[in-house]
């Protein structure tokens, strides 16, 4: 999921970094600061996620979590993300420095569009916070593959081809995460409701 | 503050460290790239960092002084691929930059130097050489020899070490340590504390006002 250095062009690299600078100054500033050590850990979970790959085909992919950050922290998992995507650059060299931006607004815009469209749900029913989870497990990922093939699409990198192959190879783990989110979510609402309702009075 | 309170929820606890855990799988998301001269040919070997060779993945071979494509090519289903030294880069022995893509935004590089596939010493000596003494013919003979056989040598070697330099290429791939992720979530901890403290220090420096 993550686009390495030296792939895209110069437009696409420095809109993704106008827009996730946007992203990041906007969560921050919608930040319960209360909840900062809450925002911290899922950053830390969303920071090793990335290590659980799944071999698929000729490639593999790995957990994102972006769908659960978005559910749990709205606005907040831009930042979060942001974050814990530097450190992985630095760290396990995914990504890098330069596509921080692209990178960043690829995971954290669907995790975040998401997150918010799908929070109502959490409030109602407990199967409807299941399915909650499941969606936006599922649906941040589809989107950070759509917005991944568009951004190698606009580096002429084969838009079709990229597409095709994002978007199958990110099919079954799709399905993990979802199923995964699904889970942490109904978890949550049964031992840590708070984790769940704190956000949502906003 | 919620930590102490999922801390102290055991569940909630065993499901964080079980992320935590997983890492031990290793990763495989990025491209591992190792290339070596033998000969004439340059073989590209491609794959993910846990050994899976990267199945077709796109090899384009830049001239590194100017910049220019010079070939591109497909790699077989066991992430080999070979080529023979373009002319023209031996020509201006310039250095080879292969690109590696995996056509899903993955992408790693290797660079060969000239002098690893020029004929050892070629600059300049090699060609002045025998061409200065011709008149000495048993000495030219054996300089010719001599350098006939370092050539020689110097492919065999090649071949004989290239096993050993993929090994080495493989050890020194950078895979994320317990050291990395843990050094990674301090400093998510350690950033969270930073914002929590310049939160509170901010009521304090109004009231000094």
């Amino acid at each position: 999921m993550h686009i390495s250095e030296g792939v895209l062009t110069a437009p696409v690299l420095i809109g993704g970094a106008v827009l996730t600078a946007v992203g990041t100054t906007v969560g921050l500033k919608k930040l319960d600061y209360d909840r900062i050590m809450t925002v911290s850990l899922l950053s830390a979970a969303f920071f090793v996620a990335s290590l659980i790959h799944v071999p698929v085909g000729p490639g593999s992919v790995h957990l994102l979590l972006g769908g659960l950050l978005g559910l749990l922290l709205g606005w907040g998992a831009f930042p979060a993300i942001v974050v814990a995507l530097l450190l992985q650059a630095v760290f396990f060299q995914y990504g890098g420095i330069v596509v921080l931006g692209v990178n960043g607004f690829n995971i954290g815009g669907p995790a975040v569009l998401c997150g918010l469209s799908l929070r109502p749900l959490l409030k109602g029913s407990k199967k409807q916070g299941m399915t909650a989870g499941f969606l936006a497990g599922c649906c941040s990922m589809l989107l950070s593959a759509l917005l991944m093939a568009g951004a190698l699409f606009f580096s002429d990198q084969g838009f079709l081809h990229a597409a095709v192959i994002l978007l199958t190879s990110h099919l079954p783990v799709m399905l993990i995460e979802g199923l995964i989110t699904m889970f942490v979510v109904g978890f949550l609402a049964r031992v840590q409701p708070e984790i769940l309702s704190l956000d949502t009075r906003k | 503050m919620p930590l102490p309170s999922i801390l102290a929820n055991k569940k909630l606890f065993l499901l964080l460290a079980c992320l935590f855990l997983f890492p031990s799988q290793g990763l495989a998301h990025k491209i591992r790239v190792f290339a070596w001269v033998s000969g004439d040919t340059v073989t590209v070997e491609s794959g993910f960092a846990d050994n899976r060779p990267l199945i077709k993945g796109e090899i384009t071979v830049i001239d590194n002084k100017k910049g220019t494509v010079l070939l591109q090519g497909i790699g077989d289903e066991n992430g080999i691929f070979t080529f023979a030294v373009p002319d023209q880069a031996r020509a201006e022995a310039s250095d080879l930059l292969i690109i590696v893509s995996g056509g899903e935004g993955h992408q790693n590089q290797w660079l060969i130097p000239a002098t690893e596939y020029l004929p050892q010493g070629d600059g300049s000596t090699p060609e002045t050489m025998p061409s200065l003494p011709p008149a000495a013919s048993p000495a030219s003979s054996a300089e010719v020899d001599n350098s006939k056989l370092k050539q020689l040598i110097a492919e065999v070697l090649e071949e004989q070490l290239a096993p050993i330099r993929r090994s080495l290429a493989k050890a020194e791939e950078k895979k994320p340590t317990i050291n990395d992720i843990l050094g990674g979530i301090g400093y998510l901890i350690g950033l969270a504390g930073l914002a929590a403290w310049l939160k509170n220090r901010r009521p304090k420096g109004q009231q000094d006002k």
